[in-house]
């Protein structure tokens, strides 16, 4: 290792290159001037206090910051491993097409990490959220210890978050791959992983980095890379999931179409793999877990009420080619449901989503058309869930949450059934 | 006088009846033919019926993707669709070929006639097809949006960009085909021009202080909600 921080600059389409290291760190960035100084600090104090001594290094991509970021990298000093600033890692497609969700180019910036790291030789590769505020070394050094130590291939992240938030996750992202590929990783959505080589090797050799449903949510895709695969997972407690708020929050119509899209997309392509699991299995989790944040949360259930009302007035025709008539008649006995008992069953939820899973493969309509009529559906699960569980302990949320995996993997036989024969929907 | 008067009318009456002696035999003709055509093209049609049925066709356009081109067939059936469409051009060809039994060149000129103006007419049948498919696509776009924007009047708004473009798309059609240009034009225009600015009017001052006072509501939400989808 080095005595002094290296700061190096590869010119526009030079291979980045780093002669040797075990551990490198690929930290991610899109104008996170207000946080980038810190998760670097806080990447090399993790190197130099706890892996000191293992030769590493660290590779910051930045997806074309126009606030500093660059510069701040640049001017910042440490001690430590050698620090390589990348910038030209962008695809043409990535510059076109803007992911809503997630850092844009996130997908290139984790290749060029995991090839910079693998050609380095490493064992163990973390890529590390720039624009997170909470990043502490005690969080990210759980991305790649149970990495070197205990032979673990993929380590997702766990965030501690209030009961509301993540809702996209709880309600679609992780029921959906924990009954379909059969781990509990509970947040497969976010930018801060880890690898071992094995790892590398496997998510480098997969096809998926070029095309577009995996692109825009490289998180989710990885994940069920891993969980598809044979591979050790654990789970790493990160501390809260707090970003830069100087970034605009999302679209949330597009940004669930980009992410259930990938998850459907993956179906079809692992359908070997799904249909063959029938049970879950945990996955540890590590480092200092303290807790849910309980800090309280303002939330406009009447709006989302609202929204999936007027959904199921203007959409049910879309619905009806998608779903069969019983879950059509339970939504309209929804809609007509007042905010105070507005309620969404997780079996009707579980089936709603597997449907459209098979209207999606079928292309029973344009596949942005469909992704695009879950939102209101997705809303009016989302004001339910935040009904159930508006009092409840984190314990209490947890059980809701078990309740609702457990539906999903319970109607398995369902969604192996109608993607095997479609044509027998409703019967 | 009389004589005269009594050869012309036999003449006459001679003339008619060679016509009428020349004309059943091909009207027998017209009608045997056609009647042949209507049972060829009967036949074809329930032979391709049940070989794509066989080919569980209608299920395989659907998984290709294909079935939505056949949503404005009143069976929404890409067989049925198929097979109609093929009786119909064996009726018309067979119609085509009983007309020589009157006039063996008129067949021939209404074939030319035919050719000359086919490209324009599949032009615009093309047009039309491209156009229904196009502000299909549109305006469930739109519908999908709105609803997902809770705009209130969502259908309403999906229902007129369909429209406008369905309008536009016909009157390329038309124009195409040669048919009341310089009326379509004017009706085009007036229409078009109309729709646009009527919606530009309902949005700019009649709606306006509903727009501003959904916006700032909307906005009063966002600023107050603290949740993460994320």
């Amino acid at each position: 290792m080095p005595d002094s921080a290296e700061l190096l600059k590869p010119e526009k389409n030079q291979t980045v290159r780093i002669e040797q290291a075990e551990i490198v760190f690929g930290v991610l960035s899109f104008n996170n001037a207000g946080s980038i100084g810190s998760v670097l600090a806080a990447v090399r104090d993790t190197l130099n206090g706890r892996f000191a001594g293992v030769p590493s290094a660290i590779l910051h991509a930045d997806s074309g910051s126009s606030d500093g970021t660059v510069e701040i990298v640049r001017e910042s000093s440490g001690d430590g491993p050698p620090l390589l600033v990348v910038h030209e890692f962008l695809r043409h497609a990535d510059r076109v097409a803007v992911p809503y969700h997630g850092l844009p180019g996130m997908s290139s910036a984790v290749r060029t990490i995991l090839e910079t790291a693998r050609t380095a030789g490493a064992h163990a590769c973390a890529v590390v959220d720039g624009g997170r505020t909470t990043v502490t070394p005690d969080g990210i050094e759980w991305l790649v210890r149970p990495v070197i130590e205990q032979g673990i291939d993929f380590v997702a992240p766990y965030y501690q978050r209030h009961k509301y938030d993540g809702a996209l996750t709880r309600g679609i992202v992780y029921p959906l791959l924990r009954c379909l590929y059969g781990r509990r990783i509970r947040q497969p959505i976010g930018a801060d992983f880890g690898f071992s080589r094995t790892m590398m090797d496997g998510l480098l050799a997969q096809k998926g980095w070029d095309q577009d449903q995996e692109r825009f949510a490289t998180d989710v895709w990885m994940t069920t890379v891993a969980a598809s695969g044979n591979y050790r997972i654990a789970e790493a407690v990160l501390g809260a999931h707090i970003r830069d708020s100087h970034e605009a929050a999302p679209e949330l119509s597009t940004a669930l179409s980009q992410i259930t899209g990938s998850v459907f997309s993956e179906m079809d392509a692992r359908v070997q793999v799904w249909q063959r699991m029938r049970t879950s299995e945990r996955v540890p989790l590590l480092g200092s877990y303290k807790g849910d944040s309980t800090q309280p949360v303002n939330v406009n259930v009447r709006r989302m009420t609202e929204s999936f009302r007027l959904g199921y007035q203007d959409l049910r025709d879309l619905w009806s080619k998608v779903l069969p008539p019983a879950s059509i008649i339970h939504l309209k006995r929804m809609a007509a449901q007042t905010d105070q008992t507005f309620h969404f069953d997780d079996d009707l939820w579980a089936r709603i989503l597997f449907d459209f899973a098979v209207a999606y493969r079928l292309r029973v309509i344009a596949r942005e058309h469909l992704l695009g009529s879950l939102t209101p559906l997705y809303l009016g699960w989302v004001a339910s869930y935040v009904r159930d569980v508006e009092l409840a302990t984190a314990a209490e949320a947890e059980r809701r949450m078990e309740h609702l995996c457990g539906t999903f993997e319970s109607l398995k036989p369902y969604l192996i059934s109608r993607w095997r024969w479609p044509e027998r929907a409703g019967q | 006088m009389l004589i005269n008067l009594s050869s012309v009318l036999r003449q006459s009456a001679d003339r008619i009846s060679t016509n009428v002696i020349v004309f059943l035999p091909a009207l027998l003709a017209v009608i045997v033919v056609i009647a042949i055509t209507i049972l060829v093209a009967w036949v074809v049609r329930a032979a391709l019926l049940r070989i794509m049925r066989g080919m569980k066709f209608d299920q395989r356009s659907e998984e290709l993707g294909f079935g939505q081109y056949f949503e404005w067939s009143p069976s929404r059936s890409p067989s049925l669709a198929i097979a109609r469409l093929a009786q119909w051009v064996i009726i018309l060809l067979g119609f085509l070929l009983a007309l020589t039994a009157f006039d063996p060149t008129l067949t021939s000129h209404l074939a030319l006639s035919l050719f000359q103006f086919l490209p324009n007419l599949l032009a615009a049948i093309l047009i039309l097809i491209v156009g229904t498919f196009v502000a299909r696509f549109i305006g469930r776009s739109v519908l999908i949006s709105a609803v997902n924007m809770q705009i209130q009047s969502a259908r309403l708004l999906s229902v007129g960009v369909k429209w406008l473009v369905l309008v536009m798309a016909g009157a390329m059609a038309l124009e195409h085909v040669g048919i009341g240009r310089a009326i379509l034009e004017l009706a085009f225009g007036i229409l078009f021009g109309g729709i646009v600015l009527a919606m530009a009017l309902a949005v700019g001052l009649g709606s306006k202080e509903m727009v501003s006072r959904s916006w700032e509501r909307s906005q009063r939400e966002d600023n107050k909600e603290e949740f993460h989808h994320f």
